[in-house]
């Protein structure tokens, strides 16, 4: 559809398009500066204040060796990715399900069960009796703990279900007329309908469970080949704070000059493949939110 | 749209109130998929809450929920009776309620804008980047805040310059708190938060648009009177969820800002339940702080709820 | 409706029951041990704080722990949470009746006391001349020992790491000497007539320098006196030179225990460090570097020039943090407190500094551990505090350990960490001296964390110190540290209180500290004046909250001590 072009269609335009430009700049700039920071010479880094802009003195990449050097990076990523898909494909059927059952009116237990399914939203038990129900399910120190308590929650259901009700119903409707059974209605008719809502919940459950450190480091105490990226790079962030020197041997090898880098260093390796791997996934959850599309 | 909401609460009258057994056979199936749905919630989310019986004990830990001793509302009157109580309560709420009250309408509006974008390219990269911040680990964020925020920082010198602030350290004057967590919040999530709407209004029908435009709508017009009808649900539906979690502040990005400088003004429920419960040891205590957080959060989601009902004729349950 | 919630609390219930199991009560006594068949592997659990993981991804494959894995036929498994989540982890244990068997007690918020009440740590007194013989000879032979192990009733209830009280202290406060240096064309004359700063007055001198100084390198960021976030450095080598003790330390009587933010010499150094703030010689972002990961106060303005005065480590002095490619000369000097001589305070009354232990990290043996793995446990702990075994766990591997050791192997280091020479003086190999240059974990190849005593075959330095990496400037560090004795301190040992006085502590000591850490930094920036009015609303506030409990229960604590 072609739009009429009218001053104030222009002005409003011009302001539009440059704040959209000024806002990708204020948010790209911090995470540049953490990126050139880490390249940056360790010793002009920590007598710099403000953004930087490039690399100070000779690009230097110690930082991303010493990091990279530290085994447990790898096994991380590996647990990361793994834990990511698993609780991804639970999520989204759980999701898928839980709306599905929420947003069915005429089905009795629906509002029942969205109670039941809120109530777990508002209260939580805590840490030691969650702990002690893992612990009971034999779920302790495997990779079930992390896989499966923390995917279905409330909040996605409840996404789902306001997904769901926007829908018209007639879907269903003729899908019933035509002998279709619920899942089928749900998997086969419903869903693909719903591929953007799918699409958002699913990159909140990518970020979340990529950054999750907390439940492993509540879950797999003797595991360490089973943590996932997030709880290494927040040891190594944490190890490297010199403000909680306990011990002259653990602040002397702390308090070098890199350790400084290697913070940034760690932070970028932690960022950059979310980062990197978006644009590409956007294509897909661009895709499926203009399905409904806005062709004018 | 509306009359397409209204088409499909029809089916509730066709069913026979009242008659589960037809209902059971009718739904079969669904009836079937809400049992692993059911038990999961139930092992994973309702069996821990027997640790709620902590709020009422002077819970030991080596002496466990059995053994702790039982002092009934104690720990809530400590609470009530703490110095900085209403201090705590009103941070909590302030810090929330500033962050619904600008963030909410700023993601829809940025919603709106981008959606008035017709450069495709320029749309997908101003999004992409928009979304970039969210992506940077809450630990790292405060990290920068604090840099830029420091007496010779960034914002700080830009704020002097300007002639808002005198110079000094914006992190230890309680009074730029509230602000400072709030923009910040917003830095990372506004691009995010507005992915649901952007969303809402592409699932809204083009056609509608169409139509209106041969009728004469201007740009404006169509907004008012055809996107923001078509993300009602969902915008109502956030804000029902949202206004159930008032009283739940982001725990990990204040613990990381705050100083004993500002806990004046930065001090939330969520901190004071850690600092107090989880470092000082006072499990019971800290348990009924965090059960006193969630009643109040279910009293207003009820409200809200209650509210949306009635005025925007829909509700969560 | 109302009937499903009824049975939904109904399965909660009984779900409940189910899962808490019946909870331990009392006192365990094991009675008579089985007798040890030594030809049975047994495995042993053992709570530890994390470890530098950078050669093995757990304790178990640490070579040292493999070492005593075969001499003693058992198979050592540590449970080690993640760095930072380590109280967490420990609390969950505790919570969850999830014992393992040797638990390491640093994170422990409760009183040793308590927990053998509530049935969950061993009194190892029982076993003392049976299977601790050399642990008993040690503590036996030194009166401060014995009163820190044993409680009042005779339980031994810690297997605790020993402390050498000869150590070398760690850190301190220390200057930039050069910058006086420069400023003054070499001729620095501190007004108290001393060679190195000591009063206040001397510092009133040396702090304008250093910001002259600092102001002339247009650096952006930079700080005379780096004070910590809270206001007050908790062991209290600042504001010692005011009077005023550590957190929680003793009057000058040597009995009466006190707490330094509510003393009347308090209001003197805040007095002082508000003067200081204004005149821009304390670090003016002090307060908010709290949690800050990215800026690193420290190191960052330290180790960049840009720090006058701070809380240093040995590793820092003399021109250890000279960067001569950078241009950057220092001289870095151990500093004492500064004497409020103004207020008449003397040497006497600054008597404080970090108080080296003679008691570590306790450890304790877990009531529920199984009676017949028992007599292993206890000799493998018990060989920790022999001669040999101080030398395995401070050490590492001597030369035919190392032989057959992987990591000693792979990284070449086959003759061992250790040797005696001729004389019987001990020598320690090259690449322990130099591992912070070589970038290596020394800790990694030693057992220093789970070890018994630390070792007394400390090299005779300085006649010997080339052999360690102790110098001059390290020995002077020392005497310069503890130049006022530390007749304030209590000894952690003495902290030990009954499970009625550290629940009474516990209630209030949070919301006072909390106040104190809020009003503190406050006073000093200026967003609350600090006058008699404001001090002594302060101080009824803290009365208000309870502090007078605090003070009961540590005095009763520490006099039971005294008694001992």
């Amino acid at each position: 559809m072609v739009e009429k072009l009218t001053p104030s269609r222009v002005i409003f335009n011009i302001l539009n398009y440059a704040f959209m430009i000024l806002f990708s700049f204020v948010c790209v700039i911090p995470i540049w500066h953490v990126l050139m920071a880490s390249l940056s010479n360790p010793r002009m880094l920590m007598a710099n204040s403000g953004i930087i802009f490039k690399p100070l003195g000779d690009i230097t990449l110690d930082g991303y060796r010493m990091v990279m050097s530290n085994k447990s990076i790898i096994t991380g990523y590996g647990n990361t990715i793994l834990y990511v898909i698993a609780t991804t494909v639970i999520m989204v059927l759980g999701s898928l399900v839980g709306g599905f059952l929420l947003s069915h009116k005429d089905f009795k237990l629906s509002l029942p069960l969205a109670l039941f399914i809120m109530v777990t939203m508002m209260f939580s038990g805590g840490l030691i009796p969650g702990y002690m129900v893992i612990q009971s399910l034999g779920m302790l120190n495997t990779r079930w703990a992390i896989i499966i308590p923390g995917s279905i929650n409330a909040f996605y259901i409840m996404m789902m279900k306001s997904a769901f009700d926007q829908l018209p119903a007639a879907y269903e409707e003729s899908a019933t007329i035509d002998g279709a059974g619920p899942l089928t209605i749900l998997f086969v008719i419903l869903t693909p309908l719903l591929k953007a809502t799918v699409a958002v919940i699913i990159m909140f459950n990518v970020i979340m469970q990529w950054n999750n450190w907390f439940n492993a480091s509540i879950y797999l105490p003797k595991r360490r080949d089973l943590w996932p990226l997030a709880l290494f790079m927040r040891e190594i962030l944490i190890n490297n704070d010199t403000s909680k020197v306990a011990t002259q041997q653990d602040a002397e090898s702390a308090s070098n000059m890199t350790a400084n880098l290697v913070k940034y260093c760690v932070t970028i390796i932690g960022t950059l493949p979310l980062l990197c791997a978006y644009p590409f996934a956007q294509k897909y959850f661009v895709a499926g939110v203009q399905m409904g599309g806005v062709k004018g | 749209m509306a009359v397409k909401t209204a088409a499909r609460q029809e089916p509730v009258k066709l069913a026979k109130p009242g008659s589960w057994k037809r209902n059971l056979q009718r739904y079969k199936s669904l009836y079937i998929l809400t049992i692993p749905l059911v038990l999961y919630f139930f092992i994973f989310n309702y069996v821990p809450m027997f640790g709620l019986l902590m709020a009422f004990e002077d819970f030991k830990p080596a002496r466990g929920f059995f053994g702790s001793t039982w002092v009934g509302f104690k720990n809530f009157i400590d609470f009530f009776t703490a110095p900085n109580f209403l201090e705590i309560l009103r941070n909590t709420f302030v810090i929330s309620a500033l962050g619904l009250a600008v963030g909410f309408p700023l993601s829809i509006v940025f919603a709106l804008l981008i959606n008035e974008i017709y450069i495709k390219w320029f749309k997908k990269t101003v999004q992409t980047i928009s979304y970039m911040p969210y992506f940077v680990s809450t630990i790292v964020l405060c990290g920068l805040v604090i840099e830029f925020c420091s007496t010779n920082g960034l914002i700080t010198n830009a704020l002097v310059s300007l002639g808002l602030v005198e110079r000094q350290n914006l992190l230890q004057n309680p009074k730029y708190f509230w602000a400072i967590n709030l923009i910040s919040d917003q830095w990372q999530g506004l691009g995010y938060g507005s992915i649901v709407f952007i969303a809402a209004i592409t699932n809204v029908s083009g056609e509608l648009h169409e139509a209106a435009a041969i009728d004469g709508a201007n740009r404006l017009q169509r907004v008012w009177h055809i996107t923001l009808p078509g993300i009602k649900p969902m915008v109502v539906s956030m804000l029902i969820l949202k206004c159930g979690m008032l009283m739940t502040v982001g725990f990990d990005k204040i613990l990381n800002l705050y100083n004993t400088a500002i806990y004046s003004t930065a001090d939330v429920i969520s901190t004071y339940v850690y600092r107090v419960g989880l470092n000082g040891g006072r499990y019971g205590y800290g348990a009924a702080v965090g059960l006193f957080n969630s009643v109040v959060n279910l009293i207003l989601l009820l409200a809200s709820n209650a509210i949306s009902k009635k005025y925007a004729e829909q509700s969560l349950f | 409706m109302s009937k499903r919630v009824l049975a939904l609390i109904l399965a909660l219930t009984l779900l409940t029951a189910l899962l808490a199991g019946c909870g331990k009560g009392g006192n365990s006594d094991l009675g008579e041990l089985p007798e040890d068949d030594e030809s049975q592997t047994i495995t042993i659990s053992y709570w530890m704080y994390p470890d530098d993981y950078r050669y093995y991804n757990s304790l178990t494959d640490n070579p040292v722990v493999k070492v005593l894995d075969q001499m003693f036929n058992v198979k050592l498994e540590f449970q080690t949470p993640a760095k930072g989540s380590e109280a967490d982890n420990f609390q969950l244990m505790l919570g969850t009746q999830d014992y393992t068997d040797i638990m390491n007690m640093t994170y422990c918020t409760e009183s040793l006391g308590t927990l053998y009440e509530d049935g969950v740590i061993l009194d190892l007194a029982p076993y003392l001349d049976e299977y601790l013989p050399n642990f008993k000879a040690l503590v036996e032979s030194n009166e401060s020992l014995k009163r820190a192990v044993y409680d009042d009733e005779g339980h031994l209830f810690s297997l605790p790491t020993m402390d050498n009280p000869e150590r070398t202290q760690w850190g301190g406060m220390v200057y930039r000497r050069d910058i006086l240096e420069t400023m003054t064309g070499g001729n620095v004359q501190f007004p108290s007539g001393n060679e190195e700063p000591t009063t206040v007055e001397d510092w009133d001198y040396m702090l304008p320098l250093m910001k002259q100084y600092f102001e002339a390198t247009g650096m952006a960021d930079t700080a005379c006196l780096i004070l910590p976030a809270i206001g007050y450095m908790a062991t209290g080598e600042l504001q010692a030179g005011w009077g005023v003790g550590p957190t929680i330390g003793l009057a000058t009587d040597g009995k009466t225990v006190t707490y330094a933010p509510a003393e009347d010499s308090f209001y003197n150094y805040l007095t002082k460090m508000h003067e200081w703030y204004e005149a821009g010689y304390i670090y003016q972002d002090f307060a908010s570097r709290t949690n800050d990961l990215f800026y690193l106060p420290n190191t960052a303005l330290t180790y960049g020039g840009a720090a006058g005065i701070w809380f240093g480590l040995l590793g820092q002095l003399s021109d250890r943090m000279s960067l001569p490619e950078y241009g950057l000369n220092m001289d870095v000097r151990p500093l004492s407190a500064p004497l409020d001589t103004a207020n008449g305070v003397t040497a006497a009354d600054a008597a404080s500094f970090v108080s080296v232990d003679v008691i570590a990290e306790n450890r304790c043996i877990a009531a529920s551990v199984d009676p017949a793995k028992l007599p292993r446990i206890l000799k493998l702990m018990d060989y920790l505090y022999t001669q040999e075994g101080a030398l395995l766990m401070n050490r590492g591997l001597n030369a035919e350990q190392a032989a057959n050791d992987d990591l000693y192997k792979e990284m070449g280091y086959t003759d061992g960490a250790y040797w005696f020479d001729e004389n019987g003086d001990i020598c320690v190999a090259q690449w322990v001296i130099d591992a912070n240059v070589l970038g290596i974990e020394p800790m990694s190849f030693t057992g220093q964390r789970i070890q018994g005593k630390r070792d007394d075959t400390e090299p005779d330095w300085p006649a010997n110190k080339e052999r360690t990496y102790l110098d001059d400037a390290e020995d002077n560090a020392d005497a310069v540290w503890t130049m006022y004795g530390d007749a304030r301190v209590i000894p952690n040992s003495a902290a030990q209180m009954t499970p009625e006085e550290s629940e009474k502590f516990n209630a209030v000591f949070t919301a006072v500290n909390d106040y104190v850490n809020t009003m503190v930094p406050k006073f000093i920036i200026g967003t609350e004046p600090l006058i008699a009015d404001s001090w002594k609303a302060y101080l009824d506030q803290l009365n208000a909250l309870g502090l007078q409990d605090i003070l009961d229960a540590r005095q009763s604590a520490y006099d039971r001590y005294l008694a001992r």
